[in-house]
């Protein structure tokens, strides 16, 4: 008996030793390879446009044009057939991470010790790389031994280049675990000082970075794809700042161009510069994922000491990482061809279709903002009327009567709670103050057969107060640390957080049921125009399922917001995307308020309107409100330069006490104060937005002198001057702050 | 060939496009919130989003200008050419012209002198420049080609304390060619010369603001110092200047750097003689209301006004260290407009990780600051809304209301969150005699001045138009007063019947019977006692929300009806308590009920004199408001006298047996507050460390 007890004891022991071994990080063991397996052949696929070669001397890649020979490398090529040699003749090196396809930071979670690994100095010479054959290409697996992390790397030909993806749930670890991963960082490197070279970068509208040497370190920037993840909790925020809406970078050198679309994951990737580094002697651009999310986790401790940490989520993310480098060269080898390249990706990949109109202006009307009245002293929230909705439907009549139909309207603001956070969705309601859901029919109904859309904005992320079916405890997103991952509004002058103004965002998972509830509303209603601005313009992540990892590192946001906007298509409601990213943006029917600028990084040389030359002629769009920019001079040249309609954000009254509002809408947007300057800015460019009405931009330009000069399909060019003095052009001069329109 | 050639022309012709782009070419939007502080709306000013008056249009550093790398930009200025001179931590002058290209560099002085970890510059009117060599303690002249002409050191002179350390910061030379040099850590001012370099004394020290209780802490300390006592009586020293600028009139404009004390006056203007402060500043906080407690690991951010400048207009330009931010303020030291930041942490053109120094060029419109940690020196320009606010503040200021009318009104269809357009369109209408536009503009932009102007004329207008109704409404009311109160004289007409109710009425007229009544028949009512208790608490909320726009500062986001509640009804239920328990004990007659009551019917002075209040400040001026102070002081010594009838009539005792437990029952009023304060931090401090626990748990 004794024994038998002990045997169910030793047992239960080891039962209870073999689970505690699963430390929830779920990935697959590291397993020491025995020896490299280098294919005895350099060239792994062909087909008519591309050769892929495999570069043994660094386990690189090199794509070779079939027609014109022009070679594209993971590792930069010299263009001429000399070694490059040092003051004493001897050749140059590159630096191992120029040589390096990938770089992989690892952390130990023991010992919190986070190194960077490159395969050329950790895997190719001190680990091992083995292959597989696989259709159209390679996978190769790089073991980086003193790590112990094998990561395999897919090289796939395709029609268009080459794509480099890695699938997490193939990476190999032991105790140090993969946090991020750089697919072929020097892709879209250029030897600095190389004539006529760039990089590109989809901050904002689009930006130019110089490949001109600048110091040792030289200069760098990092930023993420679709924005800064809310879930990564940051103790204040230092300044405003554009974000990358697109999934898209890429560089030139001389007459060729590589474009780089992060089509796996590009929700947990950041594109990361560094330019004009004497260390590495290229400037390069290039895809980092973040394969493990994380927060800043900042605890007081009962002593009042402050512990800051970064804390990991143990899980990878769950689904390929991948980025396609698409060779160019000759006319196409610049940001224009780039733009080119990434449209026809989003046309052949993502579904985006060609919209049959055009629009060249777009208002957003804002509802109503929370103001804190008090009843005998007693503090209460209630909505201040900035715009009800017969104050909407008036100015709307006002300009039709100036302007004519053909423009867009965005009633923003008008839930339970006006642009203000309060219930998900708004309550699924007009607020009484502002009018009602009939009311709101109605004006549909009334713009129903006229030449003007109007669309109703529904905010599905933000909330702050449980509703019928939502709690804040179950349904909210959950940061890296296991804690909600709330959300603050920053103090404008001190940008530390606003304690009392916390709200929560709904976990992407949620998205789905939020809609189905939404869809009898909108159906109900018959509002047949829907944006989801907040939906549209950021992405976060959700740890709160820690089986799956769906919406790890923000990955699968991109997925199910696009499900969401899918759903509403389907019922044939059209949609507004504002602020867009690319998930968003490639599925509505019109853009807004679509970026003017970049972040203005100290690295830039200057902005392009990438983001518009991508969407222009297959999208309507619009440039962000003209009237809350810092020079709306500027906005409507930036709005005329990139072909794009005029943006304006109305309010009906302002009052005094808005300015006790966090937002900054309130400012310069009352529709009587503006209404003049909008309409003469519409009817002065109303002739050239009829030329460019669905036409698509083919290149844009700007010159030695600083003329910027766009040229669309149709053979329209616009010419546009920003300097403080005369320009020449091919059409006669140009005087300061104007346009030239030609044909 | 051909082909290579022109391959390379353009090749070139683009690296120098990509450069030149890099620095010229304008911006749409900026890095930062541009926002303003609006006065007077509550218990501190609000930082509201503004229309930016500057944009950042252009950063350039030694590679964009073709130069040698910069080690440390430590000042910037601009000559009366308008070139800009670039002070290099290591012993360098960069000149650059106009348009913001390299022109020249001066080195070692003479081919030797060195000035390593010099602080500033200032170039003179002929065109010779100081170089402040701090670290050398001394200031080196020389000429436009870097020959040296003189150095000045530390004088010789008995006003000069023997430990004086001669460590130059700053400097600049007035209309009259005196010299006026900072030297850092020097709490005596500014050392003063005359023409001929001849050392004159000390001008503008800031001061220490003595109050009755430093004063009386200073001696005690004389008399039992230690180590920690003398350490603190060092800091309160005069606080140093920073900076030193000079405006077109020859006046010396200062900061004061940070202090732990000192977030107000950090900038003055100081006048002839012995250079008092004329700028009316002493009150005015030159930097952020908030401070920021979450970002640098909780630590206070030490925002200061480290570099001012002074354009011709009067308007200063002040930089601040901790976040990086320029604060422009009008001649009136209203602030109109802040921009830059970045905290430390800028990579963005218009954001900063550690600022240098300050200049201006072409009276304000162009903004120049340097950053130390990139060596980038960013120019912001001022947008045309910008140019637009200042040219209208310089016409409000000189009076011209009119003139700057339609320019105004331009203005808010610009930005309606600009608080100094409400107040100045205000004055206009006032200047035309429409006192209703006047008054509703500057209720909007809270200009209570300028209401105040206008409520003058506006009341006067309508005393003038209704002087007979008015006359005759108020003999009316005289009469009928007269006729009611003989008439219920002699009918015995009783206005109230409920006996209770009038004999709290009474109070006011016969408090001794009415006490008397409460004491010996009980007729005192708890339930009147406690209406009147909501009335007080009532009333005191009215007189915020209701009262006059000129006498209220009324701020719904941080109003507090709770604390209100604490100091009235709170107030009073704490003194009805506290007495109850110390008469017991001291052989008080007076029973809980009847202190109460004695208390509360005693409230009606302060009830009835709070209700007078709200009518008379709205049809009062703010230079009227003598007639309120004395109608609180009779209703407050009415209140007290009352009491005392009250209380000697319950508690049956001697006045000086009152005094001494009225002084108690103050005292346990304060005790019960520090109890419950003291219980308050106890749960706070218990629910803090269990949510401590739990995060530290959840972190493992």
């Amino acid at each position: 008996m004794i024994k038998k007890i002990l045997i169910i004891l030793s047992c239960f022991a080891i039962c209870l030793t073999l689970t505690s071994c699963d430390t929830g990080f779920g990935s697959l063991k590291y397993v020491e390879a025995n020896d490299s397996d280098i294919p005895v052949e350099s060239v792994i696929a062909q087909n008519s446009n591309y050769i892929l070669e495999l570069d043994k001397d660094n386990m690189g890649i090199v794509l070779t044009d079939v027609k014109t020979n022009e070679k594209w490398s993971s590792t930069p090529i010299n263009d001429s057939d000399e070694p490059e040699l040092d003051e004493f003749g001897m050749p140059i090196n590159k630096h191992p991470r120029v040589e390096s396809i990938l770089a992989v930071e690892c952390k130990n979670f023991e010992s919190d010790e986070v190194n960077t690994y490159f395969s050329y100095t950790d895997a190719v010479q001190g680990g091992y790389v083995t292959h597989e054959v696989i259709e159209n290409g390679i996978l190769l697996k790089y073991h980086f031994a003193d790590a112990s992390v094998m990561i395999p790397l897919e090289c796939t030909l395709t029609d268009n280049g080459v794509k480099l993806s890695i699938d997490p749930k193939k990476i190999e670890e032991n105790e140090n675990k993969v946090i991020s991963l750089s697919i072929a960082p020097f892709f879209c490197g250029v030897k600095n000082d190389t004539e006529n070279s760039y990089l590109f970068v989809p901050s904002g509208s689009g930006a130019l970075v110089g490949t001109q040497t600048k110091s040792e370190q030289g200069n760098s920037f990092s930023a993420q794809i679709y924005g800064n993840d809310p879930s990564i909790d940051e103790v204040a925020s230092t300044s405003t700042t554009e974000v990358m809406r697109l999934n898209v970078f890429g560089a030139k050198a001389g007459d060729k161009a590589v474009c780089a679309i992060v089509d796996g994951s590009p929700a947990s990737a950041r594109i990361d510069v560094t330019s004009g580094s004497k260390s590495f002697g290229y400037s390069s651009c290039y895809a980092s994922f973040l394969m493990r999310g994380y927060t800043n986790h900042v605890a007081e401790l009962y002593s009042y000491e402050r512990v800051e940490n970064v804390v990991y989520s143990k899980k990878m993310i769950n689904k390929p990482v991948s980025v396609t480098f698409c060779p160019l060269s000759g006319d196409n080898a610049d940001y224009s061809g780039m733009a080119a390249v990434y449209r026809d990706y989003l046309i052949a990949n993502n579904g985006m279709k060609t919209v049959d109109k055009d629009v060249s202006l777009s208002v957003r009307i804002i509802g109503g903002t929370q103001m804190t009245e008090s009843f005998v002293g007693i503090p209460y929230e209630t909505i201040y009327p900035t715009t009800t909705l017969t104050a909407a439907e008036n100015i709307i009549n006002d300009i039709k009567k100036n302007l004519g139909d053909g423009f867009a309207v965005q009633l923003k603001g008008f839930g339970e709670s006006g642009i203000d956070i309060g219930k998900i969705a708004g309550n699924y309601t007009v607020s009484d103050k502002l009018g009602s859901m009939s009311k709101l029919e109605k004006l549909f109904n009334s713009y129903k057969d006229n030449n003007i859309d109007l669309y109703f904005d529904f905010d599905i992320v933000k909330f702050n107060t449980n509703s019928s079916g939502l709690s804040k405890f179950f349904d909210s997103a959950t940061n890296a640390g296991g804690q909600k991952a709330l959300q603050y509004y920053y103090d404008i002058a001190v940008r530390d957080k606003k304690i009392d103004t916390a709200y929560n965002l709904l976990s992407p998972a949620k998205f789905s049921d939020i809609y189905n509830k939404l869809s009898k509303k909108i159906s109900k209603y018959n509002i047949s125009g829907v944006s989801f601005d907040t939906l549209s313009s950021i992405a976060y992540s959700d740890y709160i399922d820690n089986e799956n990892a769906d919406y790890y590192s923000k990955n699968g946001y991109a997925n199910a917001a696009g499900s969401v906007i899918d759903a509403l298509k389907t019922n044939k409601n059209q949609y507004m995307a504002s602020s867009a990213n690319a998930y968003s943006a490639i599925k509505a029917d019109i853009i807004t308020e679509s970026p003017i600028s970049s972040e203005k990084n100290n690295a830039f040389l200057y902005d392009v309107p990438f983001y518009q030359m991508v969407f222009k002629g297959s999208i309507p769009i619009t440039v962000q409100s003209v009237n809350l920019t810092s020079d709306s001079k500027l906005a409507v040249l930036k709005a005329v330069e990139s072909g794009s309609g005029l943006g304006y954000t109305l309010i009906d009254t302002w009052d005094s006490s808005m300015i006790n509002s966090d937002l900054p809408y309130f400012y310069n947007s009352v529709y009587s104060e503006i209404k003049e300057g909008m309409f003469e800015n519409s009817k002065s460019l109303s002739d050239y937005y009829k030329k460019i009405s669905g036409q698509q931009i083919i290149k844009h330009f700007v010159h030695e002198n600083g003329l910027r000069e766009t040229l669309f399909e149709n053979g329209v060019r616009v010419y546009v001057n920003y300097t403080n003095s005369k320009l020449e052009t091919p059409a006669g001069e140009l005087p300061p702050y104007e346009y030239f329109i030609t044909e | 060939m051909i082909k290579r050639f022109l391959k390379s022309v353009f090749a070139i012709s683009f690296v120098i496009l990509l450069v030149a782009m890099s620095s010229f070419v304008a911006s749409a939007e900026v890095p930062f919130d541009s926002y303003t502080y609006w006065s007077d709306v509550g218990e501190e000013n609000k930082a509201v989003y503004n229309r930016p008056m500057y944009s950042a249009e252009l950063s350039f550093d030694a590679h964009s200008l073709g130069i040698a790398e910069f080690t440390k930009i430590n000042d910037i200025t601009f000559d009366y050419q308008g070139n800009l001179y670039i002070l290099d931590n290591s012993s360098r002058i960069v000149v650059i012209d106009n348009n913001y290209n390299f022109v020249r560099e001066i080195g070692l002085i003479n081919g030797e002198e060195s000035y390593n970890e010099a602080k500033s510059i200032y170039i003179a009117k002929d065109n010779t420049i100081y170089i402040c060599d701090t670290e050398g303690h001394r200031i080196l002249h020389i000429n436009p080609n870097g020959e040296l002409i003189n150095i000045i050191t530390l004088p010789k002179a008995l006003l000069i304390p023997d430990d004086f350390d001669f460590r130059p910061i700053n400097m600049v030379i007035d209309n009259s060619g005196y010299t006026y040099i900072l030297s850092d850590g020097s709490y005596y001012g500014a050392l003063l010369y005359d023409t001929n370099m001849e050392f004159l004394g000390f001008y503008g020290a800031n001061t220490v603001t003595a109050t009755v209780g430093s004063v009386l802490s200073n001696i005690k300390n004389r008399i039992l110092p230690n180590n920690i006592k003398i350490e603190k009586s060092a800091k309160r020293l005069p606080f140093c200047f920073v900076d030193l600028a000079i405006d077109n009139n020859g006046f010396i404009y200062t900061s004061t750097g940070y202090t732990d004390t000192a977030r107000k006056g950090q900038v003055r203007k100081l006048g002839p003689g012995i250079g008092n402060n004329i700028l009316n500043s002493d009150d005015i906080s030159f930097v952020d209301t908030k401070i920021n407690t979450s970002y640098n690991d909780g630590a206070v951010s030490k925002q200061d006004i480290f570099d001012i400048e002074v354009d011709d207009n009067g308007f200063v330009y002040g930089l601040e260290s901790a976040f990086g931010k320029v604060f422009v303020y009008d001649p009136s030291c209203r602030t109109i407009s802040v921009f830059g930041g970045g905290m430390g942490f800028g990579t963005q053109v218009g954001t900063f990780v550690t600022v240098s120094a300050l200049a201006i060029k072409n009276n304000g419109s162009e903004v120049l600051v340097a950053d130390s940690a990139n060596n980038k020196i960013t120019l912001f320009k001022i947008t045309d809304f910008g140019t637009k606010v200042k040219g209208l503040i310089n016409l409000t200021l000189k009076g011209e209301y009119s003139e700057a009318k339609e320019g105004w009104e331009e203005v808010i269809a610009l930005d309606n969150n600009f608080q100094p357009a409400y107040g100045a369109l205000s004055r206009a209408y006032i200047n035309e005699a429409d006192y209703d536009t006047a008054l509703e503009l500057a209720k909007k932009g809270y200009d209570r001045e300028a209401y105040a102007i206008a409520f003058e004329y506006k009341r006067s207008e309508i005393i003038s138009d209704y002087f007979v109704l008015i006359f005759i409404a108020i003999v009316l009311l005289i009469v009928l007063l007269i006729v009611f109160l003989v008439v219920s004289g002699r009918k015995k007409i009783k206005l109230i019947r409920n006996k209770q109710l009038s004999l709290m009425l009474s109070v006011l007229a016969h408090p001794s019977n009415a006490f008397t009544e409460i004491k010996e028949k009980k007729q005192g009512s708890i339930l009147l006692c406690v209406i009147s208790v909501i009335a007080f608490y009532v009333v005191s909320i009215l007189q915020t929300l209701k009262g006059g726009f000129l006498f209220t500062i009324y701020d719904p986001t941080s109003f507090n009806s709770i604390w209100l509640f604490v100091k009235t009804a709170g107030l009073v239920i704490l003194w009805i308590v506290a007495n109850w328990m110390v008469c017991t004990l001291l052989g008080g007659k007076g029973r809980f009920k009847e202190i109460a009551i004695v208390t509360c019917y005693s409230l009606l002075p302060l009830i009835i004199s709070g209700i007078i209040k709200i009518v008379l400040t709205n049809v009062l001026l703010p230079s009227e408001a003598s007639f309120l102070n004395i109608l609180n002081a009779i209703a407050v010594i009415y209140f007290v006298i009352l009491m005392i009838i009250g209380l000697l009539k319950i508690h049956d005792f001697s006045m000086g047996r009152l005094l001494g437990t009225s002084v108690l029952s103050i005292a346990g009023v304060a005790a019960i507050v520090f109890l419950a304060i003291a219980i308050v931090i106890l749960i706070q401090q218990f629910g803090g460390f269990i949510a401590t626990v739990v995060t530290e748990l959840l972190t493992l």
